[in-house]
């Protein structure tokens, strides 16, 4: 026969199960705003029925349990999330770095480098047509050192752009090495928590932020084990695994977009923050490797003429720009020291004759020769060429940005639909929850009323 | 489909932040005139305007040579043109001195004036441009050409031409070879000024008149020459002017906006930004919690 305090043990087993679910309920709702946090739900279980005999055997119920604790989640959508925020980043990191090397050459405006290009030629051609003009050969010398100076401090620019894009690298391998031991961390205490029966919902939501956090800078892959850690493979290398983290190799090739480890294996990062990154230095290397080409033959093809010139001064053989027997390209394109040093240096003309503009036109019209160094292409091409690839890049890099934001929006809204908290919903569960343990305080109310009517008989 | 809070919350915020991009972004192309970031937004018109810019200061050059050339050419055209009504006077004065009326005293005093033309001849031969340069030096044209030593007129200049770049390989010769001219002149002038000290009418009649009108013709040619380059220095311009005026346009076309759409835009940009805020301030007012008592 079930005990007189059945009823009472009933009872209080409710009351604590309904009072577990207003927490979890409260937990959600302290959570609404915790990123990476996945809502919880209680599952409920019936207790073991307890058996009578009364004229048959009787089953009589026990009350409520509670099952489990989960927390909701689909490891799909994390899955198709890691890909899909890994592209956002690199598309994200390489727009940013176009930008900041389009800033430095200003164009398309009147500051910009094309445009110091045309006043260099527009000077030779005033040289040319007002040789006798002492301002003339002012302008030509203020215009080309204004050319040099652009050339110049724009390769400066990038190689500085350069050096941060290096440090962000570096600061971007701290910041994997950080995450792979937190996660390595976390992988530790669900292993024990699981080993011991434990859900650890919470510390599964911590381990899954941070590999998401992970592949926002390298590409990610997860296993998932049967002890409840996982392991992760960051662009191919594995990071976490089962004797804990690993460092992340820091021999890189831009070029590649590779990582090399100690023992020379190869590692691709083809998405993520570090794929901007190697991307965004592509870029750069490929601008200054353009303004190298820029200079080197602005020099060969305005000393080539201006050698043979006899200057103002009876001289001949002087260089406009400064060369050396090898091309160093852009990184100290500047005029020559006799030109700097005095502007009579500047010849107009091959005979020396004064009213002699020929040599100077020769200079002018390098504005429409197309040269062999350049790809048969002219300065002004060139450079109008290699603005319009980096304007290309952007606009399709931009717009492959947008598409992407559209996707990982997209996949968030799905995972905000599965685990994402709705304090509406979590407001009607804490109602359902408190009115269930407000009957279960009644029932316990009411055992103990018919347990003290029974104990006031026998005192009679 | 479930809507959690945070859902709820980023399309709120995400829908103001796009909005207000737009409305921005429509903003700054009313107040600049000019489309925002052209390089990404569409690198063909970019590459339009870096192109076309680059022909326009270019052909801004070309028109700014022309002014040297008009220089040169104008100034040449009026040394030539006084130099010519020189020569006109002494043919004027050979003229009466081989007159039998005229005594030999005024043929002396018409001799003196034909000195005098003599200096001025010489001093219009080193007539000189805006810049200093010597019109009729040729390309040596920071020394004097020439050097009176009487009875003869020296050219120490050079017969090339002076070039101005009207376009793209295109130059123009801007000046007029003087060196012949001005010498046979001279050498023209000392001849009627012996025959009028001499008295030698028939010299005077049989060669010195003859040659004269020789000169005469001579400048009137130069300066019918002068007179065609400057009408192709203006023809060039003309032409510049209008380039300039297509660079212009085109240029316009890739990078300006038209202002009136630009309004439209804007406007619809901030009744979007306008009407997202709104929905906002709606939707964050709805919960179950104001329902719950």
């Amino acid at each position: 026969m079930p005990s007189p305090f059945h009823g009472l043990d009933l009872a209080s087993r409710a009351l604590r199960s309904f009072q577990r679910a207003m927490d979890v309920t409260g937990h959600n709702i302290a959570n609404v705003n915790t990123r990476g946090y996945s809502r919880q739900t209680v599952d409920f279980v019936q207790t073991d029925p307890t058996y009578f005999y009364n004229g048959g055997r009787q089953a009589l119920g026990t009350g409520v349990n509670i099952a489990s604790i989960n927390r909701i989640r689909d490891m799909f959508l994390d899955s198709r999330m890691f890909t899909a925020t890994g592209d956002q980043s690199r598309f994200g990191t390489l727009t940013a770095q176009l930008e900041r090397i389009q800033q430095v050459y200003q164009e398309p405006g009147p500051t910009g480098l094309g445009a110091s290009l045309d006043k260099f030629f527009n000077s030779w051609s005033g040289l040319a047509s007002n040789p006798n003009e002492p301002a003339m050969r002012l302008q030509v010398r203020q215009s080309a050192q204004l050319l040099a100076d652009r050339i110049r401090g724009s390769y400066a620019e990038m190689t500085g752009h350069e050096a941060d894009l290096n440090t962000s690298v570096t600061t971007l391998f701290d910041r994997v090495d950080t995450l792979t031991k937190q996660i390595d961390t976390l992988n530790k205490e669900i292993r024990t928590q699981s080993a011991l029966g434990a859900v650890p919902n919470d510390l599964l939501d911590q381990r899954d932020l941070a590999i998401e956090s992970l592949g926002n800078l390298v590409p990610v892959t997860t296993v998932q084990l049967s002890d409840g850690s996982v392991n992760v493979t960051a662009a191919g290398y594995q990071t976490n695994d089962q004797s804990g983290a690993n460092p992340i190799p820091r021999t890189f090739s831009a070029a590649n977009q590779t990582l090399t480890d100690a023992s020379g294996n190869v590692y691709h990062a083809r998405s993520g923050e570090l794929a901007g990154l190697f991307q965004s230095l592509q870029q750069i290397q490929t601008s200054k490797t353009s303004l190298d080409t820029l200079a080197n033959n602005l020099r060969t093809s305005t000393n080539a003429l201006h050698l043979v010139g006899t200057n103002p001064n009876g001289t001949t053989g002087v260089q406009f720009f400064g060369e050396a027997a090898v091309q160093t390209g852009a990184i100290d394109f500047d005029l020559s020291a006799a030109v700097k040093a005095d502007v009579r240096n500047i010849s107009n003309s091959a005979t020396g004759a004064p009213g002699d503009g020929a040599l100077a036109l020769q200079l002018s019209q390098l504005r429409s020769t197309s040269v062999v160094g350049l790809g048969n292409k002219t300065f002004s091409q060139f450079h109008a060429d290699r603005m319009a690839a980096l304007g290309n890049d952007r606009a399709y890099f931009g717009s492959a940005l947008d598409t992407q934001m559209a996707v990982v929006d997209q996949i968030e809204n799905q995972r905000q639909a599965v685990s994402g908290v709705s304090l509406d919903d979590e407001m009607a569960n804490l109602m359902r929850f408190q009115r269930s343990y407000q009957a279960a305080a009644k029932l316990v109310t009411m055992f103990d009323q018919s347990i003290q009517d029974l104990l006031g008989m026998l005192n009679r | 489909m479930r809507i959690s809070s945070q859902q709820q919350y980023d399309r709120y915020t995400g829908d103001i932040r796009r909005a207000q991009l737009r409305y921005f972004e429509a903003q700054a192309e009313i107040t600049t005139g000019k489309r925002q970031d052209l390089l990404k937004n569409d690198p063909a018109a970019a590459s339009t305007v870096i192109r076309t810019s680059s022909l326009k200061t270019a052909t801004t050059q070309y028109d700014k040579n022309l002014r040297a050339a008009k220089d040169y050419i104008g100034n040449s055209e009026t040394a030539l043109q006084e130099t010519n009504g020189l020569m006109k006077k002494a043919y004027e004065l050979a003229m009466r001195g081989a007159n039998t009326s005229t005594d030999q005293n005024a043929r002396d005093a018409m001799a003196v004036e034909v000195d005098q033309l003599q200096k001025r001849l010489a001093e219009l031969g080193n007539a000189r441009g805006a810049s200093g340069q010597y019109l009729f030096a040729g390309q040596d044209n920071e020394t004097a050409p020439f050097t009176q030593t009487p009875p003869t007129l020296t050219f120490g200049g050079d017969n090339n031409a002076v070039r101005v770049e009207v376009g793209p390989n295109n130059a123009a010769t801007v000046n007029t070879q003087g060196s012949s001219q001005f010498t046979d002149a001279y050498a023209r002038l000392e001849t009627l000024k012996n025959s009028l000290r001499g008295g030698n009418l028939s010299a005077m009649s049989g060669q010195d008149i003859p040659a004269l009108q020789n000169s005469m013709n001579s400048f009137r040619v130069s300066i019918g020459e002068a007179g065609s380059r400057m009408a192709l220095v203006k023809e060039y311009e003309s032409q510049n002017q209008r380039r300039i005026d297509e660079f212009t346009t085109r240029i316009a076309d890739a990078e300006e906006v038209d202002i009136a759409e630009a309004m439209v835009r804007y406007q619809q940009a901030e009744t979007a930004y306008t009407a997202a805020m709104q929905v906002a301030g709606q939707g964050f007012k709805l919960s179950l919690m104001d329902f719950i008592r």
